[in-house]
């Protein structure tokens, strides 16, 4: 049998070569099918599909469907190619689109502005960090806790809702605090249902301006009791209601004094606010202290004199000198030193002293006088703030002394302390720092 | 002739109301806060009351809603206050028979509504 072997092989090879030229005359007689029909259903074949149709390329250039068969494949390569772009171009995109889903996520709930959204019955559905915060809401949080139950005010006048615009102040039950709520304007596309606020955390704001409309007033019931008295007077002198001389003169008197105190008043307030405003620009020069400190006693001898009080200065032989506002000092030492004098009775003392370490310049101002209730003492640096002590009523003042002297302290780094026993005297005690390190405002 | 008692704080002002009021032939008493003004009004007759609202130990409004229900005053109450002040005062003595003077006041002034004060109780008595 083995001889034959090369002989079957030969019969097969000569069969092959037949059954090849015949598929090759068959193939040519194919009837050409419309190509985009190929193409269509080449774009369907799955990619391992198009690699194995990729084998079979049909080499004889010169034939027409071959070449066809070839661009085809080649298309279908092409736009496997594109396809495989493609998705992967969506994935990128996708993944870029849910980082920034999650980064804006992220975002609304780490800003510091409150962001809630709240359903038709007022029941909070997202809170953010500030907002908690914000709401006061505690270890429970804000979710499916009712907005009504966290405000004071009755929400009632504004149900939420698609074109329900709110933009206002409310404040909490939660804590002492005011929140501004702003609703965000629904899409136009937008079903009823939800409504996003942004939260403003506004209690220091209201602060301020209570703190100013209080000023305001006091500002405006100061200002109104020597006005009074001008005007009163000065009619009281025009109208010749008044024939005795010495009431004539006590009219006059009367009009000087309070246009005088009309204007310290005004000075006052002025200074005080620039002070507080930061905006009061201090002159800095080197101040003798001792220099200072004997001018302002001097000037105020009259006073105590008048009044009957002792006032009694005790330097030591060295004092120093300071960075310093001298005319505001001046100021500083003269509301203390006159506080003093008001407030002691005639025949009691009034005594300045002064220290230094070195570090620190100290001016005592120890009077003999009625005292601070210790109720009062915290609050005596206070703009207008004056004890209901009825001795204290019947002085004149503008209860700006202490805050303005407080505030001169303050911007030359300093402070004023104070320790007073009632019916006993009071001890305030101006410190201001010596040498050019001290924190000053200029 | 009326008696009329002040109660101001202030010592001026007090003093050229009572100089006006005496001028004008009336009693002057004068009270410098309002517990003191109310014991007055106890202890004596006063026709009218002319009063300050911000006082020390008791305010105007509280000495006035006292003198009004307690019928301690004759003819009729002033009271001298801030412009700013009067929509709160008004509601506070809602009902009461007072007669709001804004300060700074006109001391010729004050003493018209004294005056007609004192007419409208005549007429209402005759």
């Amino acid at each position: 049998m083995s001889g034959w072997m090369p002989i079957w092989l030969a019969a097969a090879g000569l069969l092959s070569a037949i059954g090849w030229l015949g598929w090759r005359r068959f193939g040519r007689r194919v009837p050409a099918e419309p190509i985009e029909r190929i193409g269509r259903q080449l774009s369907r074949v799955p990619a391992e599909i198009a690699g194995d149709l990729r084998r079979l390329q049909l080499d004889d250039a010169a034939d027409e469907l071959a070449r066809g068969w070839n661009m085809l494949l080649e298309a279908v390569a092409a736009a496997r190619e594109e396809l495989e772009e493609l998705r992967l171009g969506r994935h990128a995109r996708e993944t870029l689109e849910r980082y920034q889903a999650r980064w804006m996520t992220d975002l609304v709930a780490r800003m510091p502005y409150g962001l809630i959204t709240v359903s038709d019955d007022w029941t909070i559905t997202y809170a953010n960090a500030a907002a908690e915060r914000m709401l006061h809401a505690g270890s429970g949080g804000l979710k499916d806790r009712s907005l009504r139950d966290l405000i004071r005010n009755d929400l009632s006048p504004f149900h939420p809702g698609r074109g329900i615009a709110l933009d206002r102040t409310f404040e909490l039950k939660t804590a002492e605090a005011s929140v501004r709520l702003t609703s965000l304007a629904a899409r136009d596309d937008a079903e009823c249902g939800e409504t996003v606020f942004f939260l403003h955390d506004v209690s220091q704001q209201k602060a301020v301006e209570r703190e100013r409309s209080q000023f305001l007033y006091h500002v405006t019931h100061e200002l109104r009791t020597p006005l009074t008295n001008i005007r009163a007077y000065a009619e009281t002198l025009s109208e010749g209601v008044l024939k005795d001389e010495a009431m004539l003169r006590e009219c006059y008197n009367v009009i000087v004094g309070e246009t005088q105190r009309l204007s310290r008043l005004v000075e006052d307030i002025l200074s005080l606010s620039q002070m507080e405003a930061g905006a009061a620009r201090l002159t800095m020069d080197d101040v003798n202290t001792a220099r200072l400190v004997r001018q302002v006693v001097e000037d105020m001898q009259a006073q105590a004199d008048d009044k009957g009080v002792e006032l009694i200065l005790s330097l030591p032989a060295k004092m120093p000198t300071i960075r310093g506002d001298k005319d505001r000092l001046a100021v500083l030492l003269t509301n203390l030193v006159g506080n003093a004098i008001k407030y002691t009775p005639s025949r009691g003392r009034v005594e300045v002293r002064a220290e230094d370490d070195g570090q620190r310049f100290r001016v005592e101002v120890r009077d003999t006088g009625i005292g601070i209730a210790p109720e009062d003492q915290p609050r005596v640096f206070e703009k207008f703030y004056r004890s209901a002590d009825e001795r204290v009523a019947q002085q004149p003042g503008t209860g700006l002394g202490l805050a303005l002297a407080m505030e001169i302290a303050r911007a030359h780094g300093g402070t004023i302390e104070l320790s007073s026993t009632p019916g006993e005297g009071t001890i305030f005690t101006a410190i201001l720092p010596v040498g050019r390190l001290a924190a000053v405002r200029t | 002739m009326a008696t009329i008692l002040v109660a101001e704080d202030d010592a001026h002002i007090s003093r050229v109301v009572s100089m006006w009021l005496t001028q004008k032939g009336h009693r002057v008493l004068e009270a410098h806060n309002g517990v003191r003004a109310l014991e007055m009004l106890r202890g004596g007759t006063i026709d009218i009351l002319i009063s300050d609202v911000n006082m020390p130990v008791m305010n105007g409004i509280d000495l006035v809603i006292i003198a009004c229900r307690e019928k301690l005053v004759g003819t009729g109450v002033i009271l001298l206050s801030s412009r700013a002040d009067q929509a709160g005062i008004r509601q506070a003595l809602a009902g009461l028979k007072v007669t709001l003077r804004p300060k700074p006041f006109s001391p010729s002034g004050l003493a018209r509504d004294v005056e007609r004060m004192l007419a409208d109780q005549s007429v209402a008595a005759e």
